[in-house]
């Protein structure tokens, strides 16, 4: 201790939380000691609860940062404001009295709640109902035991508070848990520390991430709206509340770019491919040091400290440590939770449940009784009613079709008797405008169904009018062509992609996805279709014009790996299936 | 100016050898610039780069020269030494703010051993209670 100099006695304990990917650091807590460190795995003993963290009473926030977190990952677009409606319910009824700290229920309990709450009370549409059903069922099924509890891991309370330090087991997970988890980490740190404003100048918490690349790439920024992840949000802005992020990856070329330019310490190791040797090099401020990142031996890095006494990159040979030879340990360590609480295991909430949905019934059967008073008031004309009543047989047929069945109508009547049943609300109609020629479509609303009383022999699709009409068209041609199965909105069994339209032939899946607006999302079906499963064979893209089919192309080909299946994507128009079901005389 | 001092100025400039040692090459330099430099001292300088010049062949490196630490200062978590200049430690700052690091390398060129590295060393200041030393000698 002689030659040493203490230069600093106020460093303060350090919390150091490990994300182990793969395994590096199964040996961390054994060998610097268990009095300080903690072994947790994510897939045995550990909970996550969707409770506040680090005792935060902003319950509202916090309730928009879990939306903003579990939308995007979920793939949620409209079915988000769907979880935000569920998520304030369920907060609602699980707290009778509305003081802080609020109970906030556990995601198995969202769950069983989307289940049981009336749809048209939490939706605007079913779909959107669905969709969240699907998304959130699928998460609770790859997490295990993960999600199962009110309360659960908690930084604060189980770390930092306690003066301990962690590394968390997370090898194996599935990417989209693994993603999930990494976010939601950062958020349960950073929030707390944000909303209650405890900046501090030296670093109070480390968060060390290897093998980070799936979490840093800037595919996942752009799946949010904002366009950074949590994670992202903490590299920002997580300097001042005395929070280091150090993160291991081995492509830098995908790297975020809040990620790469946020961080001062740059340590370039032996990289090997050509984009991340350019961004390396760029990274250390020196284009020149192309070579010299791509010739590095094992073991030796180029360093840069951005804004350190020395401007310039050096090369550095770090120290070995002997690299971790134990073997996963069969027990972990735990931590206190809380249970998940179903409906029926929290006093009253059945009640609450059931009072709602008898108050959703009667409110149901007040308006009905009002749109019957009403609907007695109207008489529709002939045409109309005989347009409703075909649209009602002959469902997802296009209005010249409909009309075509009925004695020579003009085309000013046929307009006159559309426009009286949309003035009703009888029906929704769109133009679809194909290649040649516009067609109009129309569709039957609850009103309609309602006042023929009857209803639909059809589950609703997801899209809109003129997406379900040309996805019933094309499942109508499969069965007209005999094929073995013709499904519309088919699960890939593989994965929780769905395709709008599918046919089996002879034993093969060939799918179908109708592009009417939204033309982002087709990297991710063909993802689905053929890198994520290998049941499908073909995959047909079907657009209203023909023009569409470049750009289609060219989005597809920007993602390198979707390349070599482009021999297995084929294009079509909506008038190819259109014409077979209705040619032209 | 002669070939051998045109050839001598084009090889320290190819190969960035005034910034990589600005001591030794500062007067021939300055001599190049004016045109001052003779035939017989440019041969001379050509032989005394040769070695300088194929080290960078080998492997180009743009850096200046390594500091040393009284220029790079301390550091409160070192994870390894300066190739050029061994005995200089190098590492991270912690006491004076937070700052991230990224640790960017193919597979098995050792990031996960200097993340190990680094995890040791801030375990080490959690268990001397927050006090962080250096050696003076190093």
């Amino acid at each position: 201790m002689d030659s040493m100099q203490l230069i600093e006695a106020m460093a303060g304990f350090i919390t150091i939380l490990i994300l182990d990917f793969k395994g590096d650091f199964v040996d961390v807590p054994q060998r610097l000691g268990r009095d300080v460190w903690d072994h947790y795995s994510a897939t045995d003993g550990f909970y996550f609860g969707l409770d506040m963290p680090g005792g935060c009473t902003y319950n509202v926030n916090w309730i928009n940062q879990l939306i903003r977190l579990f939308g995007p990952h979920l793939g949620l677009k409209f079915s988000k404001g769907t979880l935000d409606v569920v998520l304030k319910i369920a907060v609602n009824l699980i707290n009778s009295n509305l003081i802080s700290p609020l109970v906030i229920p556990s995601l198995p309990l969202v769950y069983e709640l989307l289940n049981t709450l009336p749809s048209k009370l939490i939706t605007s549409k079913d779909e959107y109902l669905r969709t969240l059903q699907q998304k959130i069922g699928y998460l609770l099924r790859i997490s295990g035991q993960l999600f199962d509890a009110e309360r659960g891991f908690d930084i604060f309370e189980h770390l930092v508070n306690r003066r301990r330090c962690a590394v968390i087991d997370c090898t194996g997970l599935d990417p989209l848990l693994a993603s999930i988890f990494a976010n939601y980490i950062a958020l349960r740190l950073f929030f707390p520390l944000l909303t209650k404003r405890q900046t501090s100048k030296q670093t109070k918490y480390v968060l060390i991430i290897d093998e980070a690349d799936i979490l840093c790439s800037e595919d996942v920024s752009r799946i949010y709206d904002d366009g950074y992840s949590n994670l992202e949000q903490l590299v920002k802005q997580g300097r001042e509340f005395g929070v280091a992020v150090c993160l291991g990856m081995a492509f830098l070329g995908k790297c975020s770019q809040f990620i790469s330019s946020n961080s001062t310490y740059s340590m370039i190791l032996n990289q090997k491919e050509p984009d991340s040797i350019d961004v390396a090099a760029r990274t250390v401020l020196e284009p020149a040091s192309r070579q010299l990142v791509a010739l590095q031996q094992t073991g030796a890095c180029v360093y840069r400290e951005a804004m350190g006494p020395v401007k310039y990159g050096m090369t550095v040979k770090i120290d070995r440590v002997e690299p971790a030879t134990m073997t996963r340990p069969e027990k972990f360590d735990t931590h206190p939770y809380v249970k998940a609480r179903g409906i029926k295991d929290i006093p009253g909430l059945q009640e609450r449940v059931d009072a709602i949905r008898n108050q959703y019934e009667l409110a149901k059967m007040r308006i009905a009784k009002q749109h019957k008073i009403t609907n007695e008031h109207f008489k529709l004309s002939k045409i109309g009613g005989n347009v409703l009543s075909l649209a009602s047989v002959y469902e997802f047929d296009p209005a010249k079709a409909l009309f075509d069945r009925m004695d020579k109508v003009s085309p000013q009547t046929q307009i006159n008797a559309i426009k009286e049943l949309e003035k009703n609300i009888l029906i929704e109609s769109n133009t679809c405008r194909t290649s040649h020629s516009p067609i109009r479509l129309i569709q039957i609303t609850q009103k309609g169904w309602e006042f023929l009383k009857g209803k639909s022999k059809f589950k609703p699709l997801r899209g809109g009018i003129i997406h379900t009409h040309i996805c019933r068209w094309i499942q109508r041609v499969g069965l007209k062509r005999g094929y073995e199965e013709s499904l519309c909105e088919w699960q890939n069994p593989e994965n929780e992609g769905f395709t709008d339209v599918a046919f089996k032939i002879n034993g093969e899946w060939h799918c179908v996805e109708v592009v009417v607006e939204c033309e982002n999302n087709i990297g991710k079906h063909v993802r689905s279709c053929f890198l994520e499963s290998k049941v499908v064979k073909t995959l047909t893209i079907v657009t209203l014009q023909k023009q569409r089919w470049m750009r289609i192309r060219k989005l597809i080909m920007a993602d390198p790996v979707l390349v070599p299946f482009m021999d297995q994507i084929k294009f079509e128009v909506v008038s190819t299936y259109y014409n077979e079901l209705w040619p032209s005389k | 100016m002669s070939a051998e001092a045109e050839k001598l100025f084009y090889l320290i400039k190819r190969y960035r050898l005034d910034w990589r040692h600005p001591r030794e090459l500062r007067h021939v330099m300055r001599k190049l610039e004016r045109g001052t430099l003779g035939q017989w001292q440019a041969r001379i300088w050509l032989r005394r780069i040769q070695p300088w010049v194929k080290e960078q062949e080998l492997c180009f490196n743009p850096f200046p020269p390594a500091p040393n630490q009284e220029e790079l200062g301390h550091f409160d978590v070192e994870f390894g030494e300066l190739i050029e200049n061994p005995g200089v430690r190098v590492g991270i700052r912690l006491l004076d703010g937070a700052r991230h690091a990224i640790v960017a390398g193919y597979t098995g060129s050792g990031k996960s051993n200097l993340l190990r590295r680094l995890v040791d060393g801030l375990d080490a200041i959690n268990r001397s209670n927050g006090r962080i030393y250096h050696n003076p000698d190093s």
